[in-house]
């Protein structure tokens, strides 16, 4: 399997995603992501947060397209994990007016 | 892949699983906790029910002569309403260890409290079904060592009987305990009894020590509590307030101790699942 690299930038203008990015706690769990790809269990760990809020802040992030579910494996402990990574290096906003 | 597969037969130690299992306790506190609280409120809500159901049905069949039937006629049918509620809790609480287990193979690290439904739903009978084996086996252990019959004298035969009904009790519960496991991955009842087995088989020694971490300083509490204390005990005072830590030590148990073993469980039954899923056991 090809390992997934991000790309090193990526322009969102959709209200929804812009929105999105604007959260104390998705930006704190994308600026790991950036870095590298990890799991819930890890970021739970690595962030000291809730498992549940992680949880919901990953699937929020998933939805928008902002990260992306890189693989699935099994820890030593026997623990299936999915690993998530962003999907850029750097997260444009990209905002445009039109003239009335 | 060379790497992933030295890293998947690795075993750790009893002190890592034990240090996860309390982890997960720990993460999922209000699930676990929640789901025990479904299974005491459902089971009251069934037996009203059923006590209700079934009064208009014994008035309507027995009218006043329900009274007159033989004692061992009038248990049988009070058995026979009881049971309802007995399959109730005994299903719910098993789906603890259906959510112990989505968090350990779900990918995510996660379960949500509404999960208890869905394996309550998928696996009620299996889990009632391992919840009356494993008390009727209980119940024998219990019976072959009665604990009133020792007298004081011999406090060394006693304390020594204990400790074999200790080790039997952590053989039970490390033997059947990973029955209802394998049932909530997936597997049929048969096949549960036959990968709980296997599972066991191959990594007994680690599978006794790290129940043994879990189990011993509880039930050496409760023992030292239970009965050492209670000689010391002379005032009604003291022995009313005995009474009432006795009930926050059983809410302690209830809502702690009980979802700590099902996560313990759960913990080694995938993790040595993991370690010999390459020999025997059916996936």
């Amino acid at each position: 399997m090809t390992k997934f690299e991000p790309e090193s930038q990526k322009k969102f203008n959709e209200p929804d995603v812009v929105g999105c990015l604007f959260h104390d706690k998705r930006q704190q769990i994308l600026s790991v992501l950036v870095e590298k790809e990890m799991t819930v269990y890890g970021l739970k760990t690595a962030l000291k947060m809730n498992p549940g809020v992680v949880k919901r802040h990953i699937d929020s992030l998933l939805e928008h397209g902002l990260i992306k579910q890189t693989r699935r494996d099994q820890n030593k402990m026997g623990m299936t994990l999915k690993y998530y990574r962003a999907v850029a290096m750097k997260y444009v906003i990209f905002l445009e007016w039109e003239k009335p | 892949m060379d790497v992933n597969k030295s890293k998947k037969t690795e075993r750790i130690s009893p002190k890592e699983i034990s240090k996860l299992s309390f982890e997960l306790l720990k993460d999922y506190f209000k699930q676990f906790a929640g789901t025990q609280i479904i299974a005491v409120v459902s089971t009251i809500l069934v037996w009203m029910i059923t006590l209700f159901l079934s009064g208009s049905l014994i008035s309507l069949l027995f009218a006043e002569s329900f009274y007159a039937l033989s004692i061992t006629l009038q248990d049988v049918i009070s058995i026979f309403l009881f049971i309802p509620g007995f399959f109730v809790f005994f299903s719910f609480i098993g789906s603890g260890f259906g959510m112990a287990s989505e968090i350990l193979t779900g990918g995510d690290y996660y379960v949500k409290l509404k999960s208890s439904f869905y394996y309550f739903k998928k696996h009620w009978l299996g889990y009632s079904g391992l919840a009356i084996i494993n008390i009727i086996i209980l119940i024998l252990v219990d019976s072959i060592f009665p604990k009133d019959i020792y007298p004081l004298d011999k406090i060394f035969q006693f304390i020594l009987l204990l400790i074999i009904e200790a080790s039997i009790k952590i053989l039970i519960f490390s033997l059947i305990g990973f029955v209802p496991v394998a049932l909530s991955q997936g597997n049929s009842f048969f096949l549960s009894f036959k990968n709980a087995w296997l599972v066991f088989k191959g990594n007994w020694y680690v599978i006794i020590k790290s129940m043994a971490l879990i189990l011993v300083p509880v039930q050496v509490f409760s023992f030292m509590y239970g009965y050492v204390l209670s000689f010391f005990i002379k005032s009604n005072f003291w022995w009313e307030v005995y009474f009432i830590s006795w009930i926050f030590l059983f809410i302690g148990l209830f809502f702690i101790y009980f979802p700590l073993i099902f996560i313990h469980l759960t913990v080694l039954y995938q993790h040595f699942s993991t370690v010999t899923q390459n020999t025997d056991v059916v996936k």
